[in-house]
């Protein structure tokens, strides 16, 4: 922004976060579809787990858009004439729970380890580093692929192996605010008051990294949504009778010249996952930038 | 610069060793190394040859040493299903995801600079809006999907395009178009992002107050800054394409890289595993100095450090 | 000085229109530069004075700025009418203008040279070779040493000063007719300030260019100008000829801003901060903007806004009580 116009923007009131989501339609269809997943992930299994597993014959790759077997059977019927529907929903649980829980210890593993870094000395920090470089430099796919290979595909090691092929961006947003937040005053107030290491991490440094890492956390989201989807996929992520998204889509292939749904569905699925976290993220950025939320606040009459 | 190519050079060849170290223990952790290397059903014999050739009986330190010996004369093992040297196989390989790989980066920036130079002249125009959800569209894709899904319209349906093998530029179609999406996404948003910055920035306010004409100022003064976070990114979306080509060579039925670590994978080859990986680790360790020289001839501030 | 005035600034307001403020960074401003004078805005911070630079070169970024009334005429020509295409084809060439901050103002990833020969390339007057030797006969006017294998440098390799040199240069390049030097020395030591200046006056001596001089430097107005505007809250509040103006203030707040800097009016007057801060733009106080700060202020001044007043010929003061401050400060 020019001087000139820091001049004129001298005093701008907030407008609460709420209200600020109802006038992008975007973000608000994007956090709408993430809440109607999240529910899907509470309640799926519970409500339509019998329907996911109950064979129909007569629905077998039944084309989606008919509700003649009843509206389970809108998006159509799997080769065993399983409802589509009901197995999305339930698939929904391992699909957010993988994602879920990466997206987690990414975040408190390499939060944690910038702090350190950022904070504790240059030596451990150096180490730290190098070890973030080595993560970021090789293709997270493949070394996810490898450490699949050597230590066999299951759910706690798909989740271990998606966290550590995240957390160098955790890691690197963590130090480097940590060390600007360090030179700031009111550290070395509590430094010179005496305060504990511990103390000054907690207090002091954590509420103001907090806010960045929520950002990254909702893009992470997505990215790790896709990588394990890209593992099951090619069959080295979760195995069956246990199922995600990108699974089905790995199975619906089989079918594609004859059931297209079958693989179309659960992709659109994570598609729009991934888009919504996108989505969200942006505008999350865009809410907490100072220099860009006034796009937002403008009226939508606004004279363009 | 020579201290900031020095220093990145180390960097990068840390990361290199890192990997190869981690490689290293990676086939320990397993219990016996010689179960990875070896077919399910090798004989005692040969089980024990091989373990004293490699030095799986020796301390590890001395394993160390002989591993790093056999990783520099390019020794990585036979592959278990094609009885050849499994580098071999890997170098066969990768001029098919190289080619791949170069032209759908090459298109994706291309596109991706005029996309989001013209998005961020007019911010929140329909251009810009327009642009913006197809970036994130394309950024979010599953790659997969979308592949199958183009195979299912283009090549099923439509007969326009072969469903997968080598050949003619048809084939060449639906996996750059794949393969592009991700990098193609991202970029969009980078470049749009910088030039925001570019635009807004005050030598773009002294270029005009020149004279100069808007279409040297967007693409000679903001295009030339924003250059810089570009090739920042370009490093880290060329890593993330291999990502990309282990798919669309899967989907595709590519002869490449990608395609021979799955199937390796899946057929637990592991010395031809091993071997992709380190050639990748090669060619991303001399990708990143490539970079880094890029980045000094475009920044005359790191040049005069 | 008969002539038709250079530059006519009439009634101009301009907006930020940002959510659901509106700010109003100038209110009605009114100006004119005679050729060959240097006229001075004078003002704190936020007072508009660079927004009015910017909108006379049309640089405002719009959204989110407007120029939502008035006009500004160059040569007699009403240049917010002009296609932007248009109006840059006169920028460089007849109107230049110096920015603030030269470090980020000049291009980081070009060399200086190229940066002036740019301006001869852009206005089709020279170029390759015969550019290039131009620009380092700039560089040599405005006494960079060595020009030759300075021009092949980039920004970061020359001190603020020299930095400024080649600011100058630039605005200087092609004879323009107006120079607007928008906080020429503000970014610079106090040192270098004054040879700066010295080097802008020297060059607008030179070729008979008329200069808008922006600053909040009270010292700088009193050494170079002829006229001085002083402006507070987006609009103009005072204007007339430099000494008149700095030696008997008819505003309460041109008569503040002298009491608040040391040694700029005679001996014995007391060093007077000017209490509070200026307004926010988007809730303009009542009546006169100034009134809340203002020594002066009585019912009137909260309530009514105050009328352009005479004080002498070619002198005016937008205060209720001009007459007062003219007379007593």
């Amino acid at each position: 922004m020019t001087t000139a116009e820091q001049e004129a923007l001298i005093i701008r009131r907030k407008t609460p976060w709420w209200s600020l989501l109802a006038r992008d339609k975007f973000a608000l269809a994007a956090a709408l579809w993430l809440t109607l997943m999240f529910a899907c992930f509470l309640l799926g299994p519970e409500l339509f787990g019998k329907a996911a597993t109950t064979l129909n014959l007569r629905a077998r790759n039944l084309p989606p858009g008919s509700t003649e077997h009843g509206w389970l059977m809108f998006l159509g019927g799997d080769a065993l004439g399983r409802s589509m529907l009901a197995r999305l929903v339930v698939a929904s649980r391992n699909t957010l729970t993988i994602a879920l829980t990466a997206v987690f210890f990414a975040m408190i593993a390499g939060g944690f380890l910038g702090m350190i870094a950022g904070y504790v000395g240059r030596g451990i920090g150096h180490v730290i580093m190098r070890f973030a470089d080595v993560l970021q430099s090789f293709p997270s796919l493949l070394l996810a692929v490898v450490v699949l290979y050597v230590l066999e595909p299951s759910v706690t090691n798909l989740i271990i192996v998606l966290a550590i092929t995240r957390l160098p961006i955790y890691l690197r947003v963590t130090r480097a605010e940590v060390l600007e937040i360090r030179e700031r005053v009111f550290v070395d107030a509590a430094n010179a008051l005496g305060g504990s290491r511990y103390h000054i991490l907690r207090r002091h440094i954590t509420p103001v990294v907090a806010p960045t890492l929520l950002t990254i956390l909702t893009v992470d989201f997505s990215i790790i949504m896709l990588a394990e989807s890209s593992l099951s996929f090619l069959g080295i992520g979760i195995q069956p009778p246990e199922i995600t998204w990108g699974l089905m889509v790995a199975q619906g292939r089989n079918y594609l010249s004859q059931a297209w749904w079958l693989a179309f569905f659960p992709g659109l699925a994570i598609m729009l996952a991934t888009l919504s976290g996108n989505i969200l993220s942006n505008w999350l950025r865009v809410v907490s930038d100072p220099e860009q939320r006034w796009r937002l606040e403008k009226p939508r009459t606004g004279d363009e | 610069m020579g201290q900031f190519l020095g220093r990145r050079a180390l960097h990068s060849g840390i990361a290199l060793i890192g990997l190869i170290l981690a490689v290293f223990f990676l086939v320990r952790l397993t219990g016996d190394p010689t179960d990875l290397y070896l077919p399910i059903d090798a004989s005692l014999e040969t089980r024990k040859e091989f373990a004293e050739k490699h030095g799986f009986d020796r301390p590890a330190t001395e394993q160390f040493v002989v591993f790093l010996k056999d990783v520099s004369e390019g020794d990585l093992g036979y592959s278990l299903r094609k009885q050849r040297p499994a580098m071999e196989l890997v170098l066969e390989a990768y001029p098919t995801t190289l080619a791949l790989a170069g032209v759908a980066m090459s298109l994706s920036i291309i596109l991706a600079v005029l996309v989001g130079a013209i998005g961020a002249y007019r911010p929140g125009g329909v251009f810009d809006r327009i642009s913006s959800i197809a970036s994130l569209a394309g950024a979010s894709a599953p790659d997969f999907w979308v592949a199958i899904t183009g195979i299912l319209l283009f090549a099923v349906t439509f007969r326009w395009l072969p469903t997968s093998g080598t050949g003619d530029w048809p084939y060449w179609v639906l996996p750059i178009v794949v393969l592009m999406l991700r990098p193609f996404g991202l970029m969009v948003q980078v470049v749009r992002a910088s030039m925001l910055g570019a635009l807004a920035s005050a030598y773009v306010k002294t270029a005009r107050a020149k004279g100069v004409r808007e279409t040297s100022v967007i693409f000679v003064h903001a295009l030339r800054n924003a250059c810089l976070s570009i090739v920042t990114v370009a490093g880290d979306l060329a890593v993330g394409l291999i990502n990309g080509a282990v798919i669309v060579e899967t989907v595709f039925g590519w002869p490449g890289v990608g395609k021979l670590m799955i199937d390796a994978v899946i057929q637990r080859d592991f010395p031809t595993v091993q071997a992709t990986i380190m050639v990748t680790a090669t060619a991303i360790f001399l990708m990143n100095i490539v970079i880094d020289l890029l980045y000094v001839a475009l920044d005359p501030r790191i040049r005069h450090q | 000085m008969s002539s038709a005035p250079i530059l006519e600034v009439e009634n101009l307001q301009i907006e930020f229109r940002t959510g659901r403020d509106t700010v109003h960074a100038v209110n009605g401003v009114s100006f004119q530069v005679e050729s060959g004078e240097t006229a001075a805005i004078l003002g704190e911070s936020g007072s508009g004075k660079s927004v009015t630079a910017s909108a006379i070169m049309r640089l405002l970024q719009s959204p989110p700025a407007f120029v939502a009334g008035g006009s500004i005429r160059f040569k007699g020509q009403d240049i917010l009418s002009l296609p932007i295409s248009q109006w840059r084809d006169y920028c460089g060439r007849e109107i230049a203008m110096v920015f603030q901050d030269a470090l980020t103002s000049l291009n980081p990833v070009f060399s200086v040279g190229w940066q002036i020969a740019e301006l001869f390339k852009a206005h089709g007057i020279a170029k390759g070779r015969d550019a290039d030797n131009r620009a380092i006969e700039l560089l040599e006017r405005v006494g960079i040493p060595d020009p030759a294998s300075r021009a092949k440098d980039y920004t970061h390799q020359f001190s603020g000063g020299m930095r400024q040199r080649v600011m100058i240069a630039m605005a200087i390049a092609l004879g323009p007719d107006l120079l607007i030097a928008d906080e020429p020395t503000t970014a610079l030591d106090v040192t270098v300030q004054a040879q700066i200046m010295e080097l802008l006056e020297s060059l607008r001596q030179d070729s008979n260019m008329a200069m808008i001089l922006i600053t909040h430097d009270l010292s700088v107005v009193a050494d170079v100008a002829d006229n001085v505007a002083v402006m507070y809250a987006g609009r103009v509040v005072e204007r007339g000829p430099v000494a008149d103006v700095l030696g008997r203030p008819a505003h309460a707040y041109t008569l503040a801003l002298l009491d608040s800097v040391p040694q700029a009016r005679g001996k014995g007057s007391k060093l007077r901060p000017i209490v509070g801060s200026p307004p926010d733009l988007a809730r303009i106080p009542k009546g006169c903007a100034f009134n809340p700060r203002c020594r002066f202020a009585s019912d009137l001044c909260r309530n009514e806004t105050p009328p352009i007043v005479e004080v002498t010929p070619g002198r005016t003061a937008e205060c209720h009580h001009a007459e007062q401050v003219f007379n007593d400060g």
